[in-house]
């Protein structure tokens, strides 16, 4: 059933064990076993334990563990919970998941109060001690989700202010914490009544909870806020299993115990996508999963794949599935042991094929082992192990890359093919904030860069490499039109990443139009297309020195020179501001160790250095001479 | 027919997990405030560990009036005869 996580391994005898023996007494190395062992399908009441485990442990470490965790490539991360209903039964499952995904979450939780209430009480609070992110759970009664049957204003009218009020309470979350907020929509209640009339009668509670997700759907590509749909959850589990039942009438929990997991684990995919860790490949094995039979035996006119058969109709979803994800900027790969003219033969000749050569990035078809292939994907696409998920139909494979390539998702399957979907829709593990235009032309970025790579190969000449690309770079100020972009690399990068501050939407707003700083978004060209906006700088003015807090990169763009350029631009505004230093700093992370040198190869001479590797540095203006680069660059000086 | 030993003693398993207590002592006639971290949601994941160990399902009723270790027993000799 869905909500037992079919997708997760099944811990064995050993590791059960190991889980139970398992002691905080080895610190930060308990924690990663603990977080190697929260990977697994566990229940909810294993994974409270696994909660309650790791809460033991954090408290045996030093206080000042939050440094160590992140080098340890744990990412601290504070929790706010509003809700309705009970939630602080939520906690300890909810920390076994995000453990799994290398978060360390430390919760807060507040119950069974009125939102406006409770921010006026406590707003100095929050703002003097920002959670890195709030979630809101409001049910129908808090919502005063109530109206005469029959009555259409009224049920309007309801329903409107019920979306505007949640609308007004996050816009304050925002402002008082500058990070991000998440709000729960509505799931089906067996308290409504469902008979056919209730989906459409004004008034019907069922509708007004549903027209109430609709609205709240509708704003979300503009607003700040991040939606959760439990609605969707519930959905696919089903009433009698997500309802509360009994639990709600004895301890107020607002849905079945249950299906706190998958809860969990859809809750906790939403908070990695806010801290870089969502996964943005999937790669595909291709016998028997993208189509019945071996096609080395078979040739490509064997192959099972659409047509009348319904096995063959199976494999055509599975590909659908595929083609959905690429269509919103999911990358696709093959990892096959095939000879690949053969394998190649299906995507181009094959009538029923629904993915086309065009739509994969790349095609790592050979005799080697899985786990090696997505680890050359790794390093071709400069993506971290935790970006992949790998969906192949053989069993042995599939553990093969779980222990070889520790860090991919590799989902369990069942043998028919025509039940895979609800799995995979089950595990939902592509979340993203937004959507961008960038999502929406990702793979061809990706090929672009590929081809880039090729003709660099056989360029030799750096500089001729560099000349023959053609690139532009357009420099310009924050404005609303980028914000959301912004706020994404914002929020993902991780290795060309000086400072790693994850700026809100609301902060990235608030930048827009604040006059002590300079704000860069720098989109780059080239002959293979528009790469879109791959860096962002956020520099605070002084009066004879100017500091950069944020300098981040796309990693698809690293040697091309941009950041020379870009320090030069800001070179020549600081001087005409009459200022005679830049200053930067470098925050070492576990992710980020490309750019320890970034400041001393731009010319910045260090300051300091403290142990951990925080460094300070300084570009003497008077002495500085802007590098010869071959981008072309058009400042932009919007507002 | 569950005897009461036997019963004690998974109850004991079930109340040490769920109670993050290892040392924990339980007697049939321990009730919630005898122990101070037997609250009502550790009463919930003791109830649903109980139901699950014994393939029974309780009533709200009885959740509710389930104050003691006795209690759990009575319930499941109850429904299983």
């Amino acid at each position: 059933m869905i909500h037992e996580l079919p997708w997760l391994p099944s811990p064995t005898p050993s590791e059960r064990d190991e889980l139970q023996r398992l002691n905080g007494r080895e610190g930060l190395v308990a924690i990663t076993r603990l977080a190697k062992l929260s990977e697994l399908r566990w229940n909810v009441s294993e994974f409270g334990s696994i909660g309650r485990k790791l809460r033991k442990f954090l408290q045996g470490l030093d206080p000042d563990y939050r440094s160590d965790a992140t080098k340890a490539g744990l990412s601290p991360l504070s929790l706010l919970i509003f809700a309705s209903n009970t939630a602080v039964h939520l906690v300890e499952p909810l920390m076994a998941s995000a453990l799994a995904r290398g978060i360390l979450l430390e919760c807060q939780v507040v119950e069974y109060q009125e939102p406006e209430a409770w921010l006026a009480e406590n707003s100095s609070r929050l703002a003097a001690a920002p959670p890195d992110a709030t979630l809101i759970s409001l049910d129908r009664n808090s919502l005063r989700l109530k109206a005469m049957i029959g009555n259409s204003a009224e049920a309007e009218a309801c329903v409107r202010s019920a979306v505007d009020r949640v609308v007004a309470v996050c816009n304050k979350l925002s402002e008082f914490t500058g990070s991000p907020v998440i709000i729960e929509n509505l799931p089906a209640d067996w308290n409504d009544p469902q008979g056919s009339i209730d989906a459409w009668v004004p008034g019907s509670p069922r509708l007004l909870a549903t027209t109430f997700n609709h609205r709240l759907a509708a704003l979300a590509p503009t607003h700040p806020h991040l939606l959760f749909d439990i609605a969707g959850i519930a959905d696919l589990v089903g009433q009698p299993i997500w309802s509360a039942g009994r639990y709600w009438y004895t301890a107020k929990l607002p849905f079945s115990p249950t299906c706190i997991p998958l809860y969990a684990q859809r809750f906790v995919t939403l908070l990695a996508s806010l801290r870089g860790k969502s996964r943005r490949v999937l790669v595909l094995d291709l016998d028997n999963t993208l189509w019945g039979g071996v096609i080395g035996d078979d040739g490509v006119d064997g192959i099972v794949l659409g047509g009348t058969n319904a096995l063959g109709k199976a494999y055509v979803a599975v590909q659908k599935m595929a083609l959905h994800y690429k269509e919103r900027g999911i990358l696709l790969c093959i990892a096959s042991k095939n000879t690949r003219e053969i394998a190649l033969e299906a995507f181009r000749r094959h009538p029923e094929m629904v993915l086309r050569e065009s739509d994969i990035t790349l095609f790592n078809v050979n005799w080697e082992n899985k786990a090696s292939n997505i680890r050359a994907m790794s390093e071709t696409l400069n993506l971290g192990l935790e970006a992949f998920v790998l969906i192949d139909d053989n069993p042995v494979e599939r553990k093969q890359v779980r222990d070889a390539a520790p860090g991919v998702a590799v989902p369990e399957l069942p043998e028919d093919p025509s039940a895979w979907l609800p799995v995979m829709q089950g595990a939902a593990y592509f979340e993203q904030q937004s959507l961008s235009e960038e999502d929406l032309k990702r793979a061809d970025y990706y090929k672009g860069n590929i081809q880039r790579a090729v003709l660099q190969g056989s360029a030799g000449d750096e500089k001729k490499f560099l000349e023959s690309l053609q690139m532009v770079m357009t420099i310009a100020p924050f404005e609303p039109i980028g914000r959301k972009r912004i706020a994404q690399l914002a929020a993902k990068s991780n290795q060309f990443n000086l400072t790693t501050r994850r700026y809100s939407e609301v902060q990235i707003a608030e930048f827009e139009t604040d006059p002590s700083v300079v704000t860069f978004q720098i989109r780059l060209t080239d002959i293979f297309g528009d790469n879109g906006m791959i860096s962002v700088i956020i520099c605070r003015k002084g009066k004879t020195a100017w500091d950069i807090d944020t300098w981040l990169m796309s990693c698809r763009v690293v040697g091309r020179g941009v950041e020379r350029v870009a320090l030069g631009v800001l070179a020549e505004r600081a001087r005409n501001a009459g200022v005679t230093q830049l200053r930067g700093r470098y925050i070492p992370t576990a992710k980020n160790g490309m750019v320890r040198d970034h400041y001393a190869k731009l010319g910045f001479a260090k300051v300091s250095e403290v142990a951990g590797g925080e460094s300070a540095w300084s570009l003497n203006l008077d002495e500085f001479v802007p590098q010869d680069v071959p981008i072309k660059v058009v400042e932009d000086q919007v507002a | 027919m569950i005897k009461e030993t036997e019963f004690l003693k998974t109850l004991t398993e079930i109340f040490r997990t769920e109670l993050d207590d290892e040392r924990l002592h339980l007697e049939m006639s321990s009730t919630q405030s005898d122990i101070v971290d037997w609250d009502s949601l550790a009463h919930v994941r003791i109830v649903m560990r109980v139901e699950g160990a014994y393939g029974v399902q309780f009533e709200v009723e009885e959740i509710e009036e389930m104050d003691s270790v006795q209690d759990f027993f009575d319930a499941i000799v109850h429904h299983l005869g």
